[in-house]
């Protein structure tokens, strides 16, 4: 109880009115697992659908309506410049993406008899509203995180340790590497226009990696939060650019997203089970569902549209870190990690036409500024510090250290570099948008 | 036994704090106190080297260091003074005197923050109100919500209603949720919890060791600070980034600027109804829209040069961008002494006009 209260109360600290969308939700959601699971045939499905309707109309209206009132105005001005249909001036509520994928997932799995309805209503608004990974997840299923929310026996002292390491290493990746990267990203891609081709290659790098230890570094946090309170959450990120493919790539890259397109989109489509061109399909219309899941513009859909070709028709074969041969793989994972990062600047751009500009500049090789918003210093630091990430992410994934002395050192090692050489400029995650 | 009540003390002081930094009321007491304080407990103060300065701990990099040297002088003017002067403007000039303004039988100051005051006008002078506002505010208070207040409150004038002035809604406004919730959750949290945290005196040395080893290595300020590009400036961030409305650098669409003028014009003719003789905008560019004005959004020449604005302007951008003189401080985001007298001399230009009207 006092874990759901102080869920409730991190997520009103953003925009406190905000909470009556996310009781509405899981209050909907609570009944339609309880009548999903009493019902049979036709009225159990009936209640899904009542749920999903739920769930995805308050996403839609959030995060999609003046998206597609934008979209539908186009078209009117086609034929009446003055015709159009009024916007609404609203926000979107922090992590609804996250929460609302969530909450399907456990009505989903109430549907399939999976999982049973959960009687107890704050266990329940708990697992959607567990405040570690409520605005940027991991995606969580019920079928993990309910049982331990039963079976709940306090903190251990192993776990709170390792939940520590793993959220300080969180924190390297976010205010070390992540918000030091944006000083550099951001100037680039606002002025891109002005750069040279070296200054916007050297954005979209840093940009990759920007994204992946701003949102990495959020799932370590997260999942040590998490661990401290002795609860074990997924994992979510497997070192994605060592990835010698896309599909080991996407195997690697915001697991409990695509594992959950995986589970709730591609396989009910039919997944692998039907022809190969109806397969091709459904990997496909994942990709470009999960595109638009990031956010209501183009440009994302452009990047899952990228993504989807390429796992479409170039796929790879999937490879574990432990199986990876450097040498064998350097080729492939250098390509699979140009490819991916070339799509990252529509993820990052503010329409198609600048992720467009900003990548024929980039290949014209033309001179510009080269005014980063980094010195050499500062830039070659960064470098280091990536260099440390993958380093210690390929050599060390885990996070538990036995030995009391080395954990102290650890712990206050850490503190003192993310205190002197952490930015602390008040950046928010860019999952938080999502 | 003692595990759990050292468990439960934690939780209550975590609790404390958090209380604390979310009640206005107590943050506004403890900062009074504190900034008074000694070395140990007090606030991190070097504001009169620059608020700058402060803020980004540079207090070992002099060359941005520069003491305020405001002096007001009394104006060269022998006319009458039947003008009566309200001024609402912000921290660029809330210290200045009425002694430095010509001609003025009655001086009364009044943060633009502030809601909507009523005042007695006396008929018998002619009553100039001036709206002073630092650049990076302008688009924050004519375009969004924050001036509406002035006239919404109002307990005479036109009837302008809240919607009249009110622009983007942040967020959908929700039933069943009384705005008294709002009380606990304070936005400044970050920065309350911040300065009941760590901003001590005592802790100063490590934070000044950091922004001094950024600054000489990085050649960059830390927090809300940017280094300019020739390395003599300090610039507040929000001034010049690609976007927000405090920057100088980004874009001000037509929309927006003709919602501005029509707020400006309604707040002209609210007060004139009221029995102002005239209104006058006056905003002050950012320090960095006079010194690196390239890629400028031109907020202020066109909010002022359009021909729909009814309030009359002081124009200080246009004297600014002609002077040879160093206006700002370099470790702070308002003026030194040479251009704040630079502005005053438009103002009495101004107020000359009036109290020369009337000796007509």
């Amino acid at each position: 109880m006092l874990l759901l209260i102080a869920s409730c109360y991190f997520y009103m600290s953003f925009v406190y009115q905000y909470i009556l969308i996310l009781a509405f939700t899981t209050i909907v959601d609570y009944i339609a697992g309880i009548l999903i699971e009493k019902s049979a045939g036709r009225k159990r499905k009936a209640w899904l659908i009542a749920s999903i309707i739920a769930n995805v109309g308050v996403l839609v209206f959030y995060k999609y309506f003046n998206f597609l009132v934008d979209n539908i105005n186009e078209v009117l001005h086609l034929f009446d410049p003055e015709r159009e249909i009024p916007y609404l001036n609203i926000i979107l509520p922090i992590g609804l993406s996250f929460h609302t994928f969530q909450a399907m997932s456990y009505t989903i799995e109430v549907y399939w008899g999976k999982q049973k309805a959960e009687r107890h209503f704050p266990t329940y608004a708990l697992y959607v509203m567990f405040y570690p990974q409520l605005v940027a997840g991991p995606i969580e299923r019920p079928q993990n995180v309910l049982p331990q929310l039963h079976t709940y026996k306090g903190y251990n002292r192993d776990n709170i340790r390792e939940g520590i390491s793993r959220m300080l290493w969180g924190y390297f990746k976010k205010v070390m590497i992540a918000d030091r990267l944006a000083l550099a990203v951001d100037p680039i891609f606002a002025n891109s226009e002005n750069m040279s081709w070296v200054a916007l290659t050297i954005g979209a790098v840093l940009y990759a990696f920007q994204i992946y230890c701003d949102f990495s570094g959020y799932s370590d946090i997260g999942i040590g939060a998490a661990r401290v309170m002795n609860i074990k959450l997924m994992e979510n990120f497997k070192q994605p650019y060592l990835a010698p493919n896309i599909s080991s790539f996407w195997s690697r890259w915001h697991i409990s997203l695509s594992t959950w397109f995986r589970d709730y989109v591609y396989i009910p489509l039919g997944g692998n089970r039907k022809s190969e061109g109806r397969r091709k399909f459904n990997i496909f219309t994942v990709f470009l569902l999960s595109g638009f899941w990031h956010g209501a513009n183009w440009t994302f859909g452009v990047w899952g549209f990228l993504h989807g070709v390429l796992a479409t028709f170039f796929p790879g074969r999937k490879i574990n870190t432990h199986q990876l041969k450097f040498g064998k793989n350097v080729f492939n994972i250098l390509t699979t990690f140009i490819l991916v990062t070339l799509f990252w600047i529509f993820f990052r751009a503010e329409n198609i036409q600048h992720a467009l500009s900003y990548i024929s500049a980039m290949f014209s090789l033309r001179d510009g500024s080269y005014n980063i918003g980094l010195n050499n210093a500062e830039l070659w630091f960064s470098f280091l510090l990536i260099g440390i990430m993958l380093w210690r992410e390929y050599k060390l994934p885990k996070h538990f250290i036995n030995s009391k002395t080395k954990y102290i050192i650890y712990v206050g090692s850490m503190v003192a570099l993310l205190y002197f050489f952490g930015v602390f400029e008040e950046n928010q995650f860019i999952y938080f948008q999502f | 036994m003692a595990k759990k009540i050292l468990t439960y003390i934690l939780i209550l002081i975590g609790i404390g704090i958090l209380v604390v930094s979310t009640s206005r009321d107590i943050m506004g007491s403890i900062s009074s106190v504190r900034n008074d304080s000694d070395k140990w407990w007090g606030a991190h103060d070097v504001n009169h080297l620059g608020d700058l300065v402060n803020m980004a701990y540079l207090d070992k990099v002099e060359k941005f260091h520069s003491e305020r040297d405001y002096a007001f002088h009394k104006p060269d003017y022998q006319g009458p003074d039947n003008v009566n002067l309200y001024l609402h403007g912000d921290s660029y000039t809330f210290k200045i005197p009425d002694s430095a303004f010509a001609g003025v039988h009655r001086y009364e100051y009044a943060w633009i923050y502030n809601k909507h005051i009523k005042y007695n006008l006396d008929t018998t002078k002619k009553n100039i109100l001036i709206l002073e506002n630092a650049e990076r505010y302008v688009r924050e208070f004519f375009s969004t919500l924050n001036l509406f207040k002035i006239v919404y409150d109002s307990a005479a004038g036109p009837a302008y209603t809240q919607t009249t002035f009110i622009q983007p809604i942040q967020y959908a406004s929700m039933p069943f949720i009384p705005d008294s919730v709002g009380a606990f959750f304070n936005p400044n949290i970050n920065q309350n919890l911040e300065y009941n945290l760590f901003n001590y005196n005592a802790l100063n040395d490590p934070r000044i060791a950091k922004a001094t080893f950024n600054y000489k290595i990085f050649n960059r300020a830390s927090g809300n600070v940017k280094v300019s590009e020739n390395g003599k400036q300090l610039y507040l961030k929000e001034t010049m980034t690609p976007k927000g409305i405090m920057s100088s650098y980004s874009t001000v669409s037509e929309e927006e600027l003709a919602l501005m003028i029509n707020n400006l014009n309604k707040i002209y003719d609210h007060y004139k109804a009221e029995g102002f003789d005239e209104l006058y905008l006056a905003a002050i560019p950012n320090p960095i829209t006079i010194l690196e004005p390239e890629g400028y959004n031109q907020l202020i020449p066109r909010l002022q040069n359009d021909p729909r604005l009814k309030i009359k302007v002081i124009d200080i951008y246009s004297v600014y961008k002609n002077a040879d003189t160093v206006l700002y401080r370099p470790g702070d985001s308002h003026w030194y002494n040479s251009g704040m007298q630079l502005w005053i001399k438009e103002v009495n230009k101004e107020l000359i006009k009036w109290n020369d009207s009337t000796a007509n």
